[in-house]
């Protein structure tokens, strides 16, 4: 015992990020993600002016003086777009995961905990959700509601809840039969304490990763609503570049290539990312 | 004597963890003679399972052995080829597991898997080996065995699935029988059938055996020679006889002081008899019965606890003792209000406890905790043990904000831990702390009703002695009364005044300490004692 006591204290949390540092994989797409958002933030700084300017002349290929990556149809710098179109593109990802996640826990959860009707209610909810079709559905909101960057990422949540609330619930489901759940209970922790504050945490691991890979997926998504020409038509994004560049595909490649390298690269990335974090986070996994 | 059939010669066995090559068997040697039951004894992490495994050339991946030899008929087994051991493997050395939940295939039926076991290493048609199946499902006294064959692994109790896995083990009538803890997982009645079925089949096929237990009441009774292991190194090896009479190291000693003598030294009772005009708890015709599903949405009610009585004085202890399934963890907990009850009266310091709803409920949770069986379970992975400790104090009792960390610290030093290691998570302490911590959380709402649910069935024989110390020490010191829960008839003695012995969810007999271990009324509490291993069958008479 007397070695026991100078320990240092090792939260779960600290042991999953030793993990995560060993994966080299994991560790490379983390660095390209930060770059990427780093350019987010600071490139319309770093690239000022309006990126819709028609700067020069059009199909100018990538490499010419002043312009890295070339201009498109309209003549407008790609890079600029393309720098631009990241804040958009990282934080519909982010918005859209975060509705994604905010959903599918409070029904998870409920359904996960309580139990009876209110399980039975909220799940043959989330079976409704599910068997919609997907891009079909998000794109009548987006047609209804208006192409903005707001109602696009509210689509992508709408679609994308179902699979969070049923790792939530089965998580809740297992968790819930645990004897410290049963402990905090007799140590007087009321139903919300026991939910968010005792079983939550401890369901979060696999959540974190289906989050993680939520972002890239959304990212996609977008592209895919920009692409049929479902989008803003007054803010840049990856995907609505190449929506607007796609009909010179044979001719300029480049102009669809270039964003498309990009979204690749991003949702890769985060795909190394949440795979790093499920190694890091899933005790089974940890010893190897 | 003629040479031994297996023998262990120096052996070492190391792990790869991240700290490097870590032995956890050193230069152990042993060996085992033609039809005689060898036992290899120790507390978890002794090396005992991991010896079994290198005889069975089935050591985990991360493992090796660094040294030594393990002989089988002048061959040996490490220099084998995978194919050779084989061969050997399931042959003519046969392994039963501990789980056997587990440890059969859920989607053959039992037949089908001890047929497979045949076809493969005796070249059996399917005809024959299906009907070779049926006759050692008969020779492991499982009734009807003809039809039994046709059925899954489910359908069966766990002491049948124990006995399909010694039928597959001796299928190809193997030399050597190593069974891990084969019993472990089984109520006590059915662990003694076990056994007896295990020393009969012994002694008919004249297969040697290699059991390896944590129970010396066990090895008393099952085994000739015995090998007692701790953290990897053999500490002493003999006859049963010469080591339970004669035990020369202390770790032995303290082994077999830890198995129950179920005969009790008449302890003065009158204390225990004293009647108190107000008893802590009263208990009446509680019931509690669980909704099951059945095919189509049909609800069928079964009952868990039949209406049972009982009552605790201040400051003592009632056990309540029976197999899985008898309802006393349900009951236990119903008191609590942990469970749902659909009738009776549960009175605790005189307030009625099942009529009790939303706020009220959660005041009086501060009256009534519990002490959890799983130690690693038990406490919330994400939180500090002191925030563990904590926590029924934020939530309830009216002790200031202010005073809550001196109380945890206090709490913390009576459960014998350091109060600096309040800041550590539950997975950097040992079981037995653990369960330590569980205890500081049950006292730190000062409750005067304590359940301990199987509190030390988890934990190794001499860490069990040293939690039940500190919980009879705390009983002294701060007049506890305990509701103890267990199925392990040995604590109960150390532990309890009064006994609640609880079958199919009826209490059958009910009584002081004394009356029930001494002079059991009913048929099912004498079968029960009878079926708790013991030293006494390998003591010579003086």
């Amino acid at each position: 015992m007397s070695e026991q006591t100078h320990l240092k204290a090792r939260s779960p949390f600290a042991e999953a990020f030793e993990m995560f540092r060993r994966n080299h994989a994991a560790v490379a797409g983390l660095v390209i993600l930060l770059a990427i958002i780093g350019v987010a933030v600071l490139g319309p700084v770093l690239y000022p002016g309006n990126p819709f300017d028609m700067v020069w002349a059009p199909f100018t290929p990538p490499g010419t003086e002043g312009y890295l990556l070339g201009t498109d149809y309209l003549g407008r710098d790609l890079l600029s777009l393309l720098i631009h179109g990241a804040r958009v593109s990282l934080t519909v990802g982010l918005a859209a995961a975060f509705v994604t996640v905010t959903i599918g826990i409070t029904i998870g959860a409920l359904a996960g905990f309580y139990r009876g009707w209110v399980e039975e209610v909220l799940m043959r909810l989330t079976e409704f959700f599910q068997v919609l079709p997907t891009l079909l559905f998000s794109m009548v909101i987006v047609a209804l509601f208006g192409a903005s960057l707001l109602m696009i990422t509210i689509a992508i949540g709408l679609v994308s809840w179902p699979a969070v609330a049923r790792i939530t619930r089965a998580e809740f489901l297992r968790i819930r039969e645990l004897e410290y759940v049963t402990a905090a209970r007799a140590g007087g922790v009321r139903n919300g304490g026991l939910m968010f504050r005792v079983i939550l945490p401890n369901a979060l691991p696999p959540i974190i990763v289906q989050a993680a890979l939520m972002v890239g997926s959304a990212i996609l998504f977008e592209a895919g609503l920009s692409f049929l020409g479902l989008t803003d038509p007054n803010v840049a994004s990856w995907g609505q570049i190449i929506g607007s560049n796609r009909q010179y595909i044979l001719d300029a490649s480049y102009t669809v290539t270039v964003p498309g390298i990009a979204i690749f690269v991003t949702v890769l990335a985060i795909s190394l990312v949440g795979d790093g974090l499920n190694d890091a986070l899933n005790p089974k996994l940890r010893e190897r | 004597m003629s040479a031994p059939l297996l023998s262990v010669e120096n052996l070492r066995i190391e792990l790869a963890t991240r700290g490097g090559m870590v032995p956890v068997v050193d230069d152990l040697s042993l060996w085992l003679n033609p039809g005689e039951t060898l036992s290899i004894v120790g507390e978890s992490g002794s090396g005992k399972s991991m010896t079994a495994l290198a005889v069975m050339g089935l050591l985990p991946r991360i493992g090796r052995v660094a040294a030594g030899r393990i002989m089988f008929e002048g061959q040996d087994m490490i220099q084998m080829e995978d194919a050779a051991l084989r061969r050997i493997r399931g042959n003519q050395i046969g392994m039963i597991f501990q789980e056997p939940m587990t440890s059969l295939n859920p989607v053959y039926t039992v037949g089908e898997q001890i047929a497979e076991v045949l076809r493969h290493h005796q070249k059996q048609g399917a005809a024959e080996a299906w009907a070779n199946a049926v006759d050692l499902l008969d020779a492991v006294r499982i009734p009807n065995a003809k039809g039994r064959a046709a059925t899954y692994p489910h359908e069966m109790s766990g002491g049948q699935r124990q006995r399909v896995m010694i039928a597959m083990a001796l299928a190809c009538r193997p030399k050597i029988l190593i069974a891990d803890e084969p019993t472990t997982a089984l109520d006590v009645t059915v662990q003694a059938e076990i056994f007896d079925l295990m020393r009969e089949l012994a002694t008919e096929t004249q297969t040697a055996t290699i059991l390896i237990t944590h129970d010396m009441g066990v090895v008393a009774e099952m085994a000739d020679r015995v090998v007692v292991m701790l953290k990897g190194e053999k500490v002493e090896d003999g006859t049963v006889t010469d080591l339970i009479n004669r035990p020369q190291n202390d770790y032995t000693k303290s082994l077999i002081a830890s198995v129950p003598h179920l005969t009790p030294e008449t302890r003065d009772e009158s204390e225990v008899t004293a009647q108190v005009d107000q008893p802590l708890l009263s208990v009446r015709d509680l019931t509690v019965q669980f909704a099951v599903k059945k095919r189509w949405g049909k609800r069928e009610m079964f009952t868990a606890v039949n209406g049972i009585s009982f009552d605790v004085e201040r400051g003592k202890t009632l056990a309540i003792v029976g197999e899985s399934g008898s309802g006393k963890t349900t009951a236990a907990l119903a008191v609590a209000r942990l469970v749902a009850a659909q009738a009776g009266h549960v009175t605790l310091d005189s307030t009625d406890m099942l009529t009790l709803e939303g706020e009220a409920l959660r005041q009086a949770r501060a009256n009534v905790q519990v002490i959890f069986q799983d130690p690693y379970s038990s406490l919330n992975p994400r939180l500090r043990a002191g925030a563990i400790v904590r926590e029924p104090m934020d939530n309830l009792g009216n002790l200031p904000a202010a005073q809550r960390d001196a109380r945890v610290a206090e709490l913390f030093e009576q459960v014998g831990l350091h109060p600096e290691q309040m800041n550590l998570f539950p997975h950097q302490f040992s079981g037995g702390q653990r369960q330590r911590i569980s205890i500081a959380r049950a006292l730190s709402t000062n409750p005067s009703l304590i359940i301990c649910d199987e509190a030390v069935s988890a934990l190794d024989v001499i860490i069990q002695a040293q939690i039940l110390d500190l919980l009879r020490d705390l009983q002294r010191d701060l007049n506890l009364t305990y509701l103890f829960i267990s199925h392990d008839l040995g604590v109960v003695q150390q532990m309890c005044d009064h006994v609640a012995v609880m079958y199919m969810g009826d209490i059958v007999e009910y009584g002081t300490r004394n009356a029930v271990f001494a002079a059991p009324q009913k048929a099912y509490t004498r079968n029960l004692l009878a079926a708790v291993p013991s030293v006494e069958s390998a003591r010579e008479s003086v």
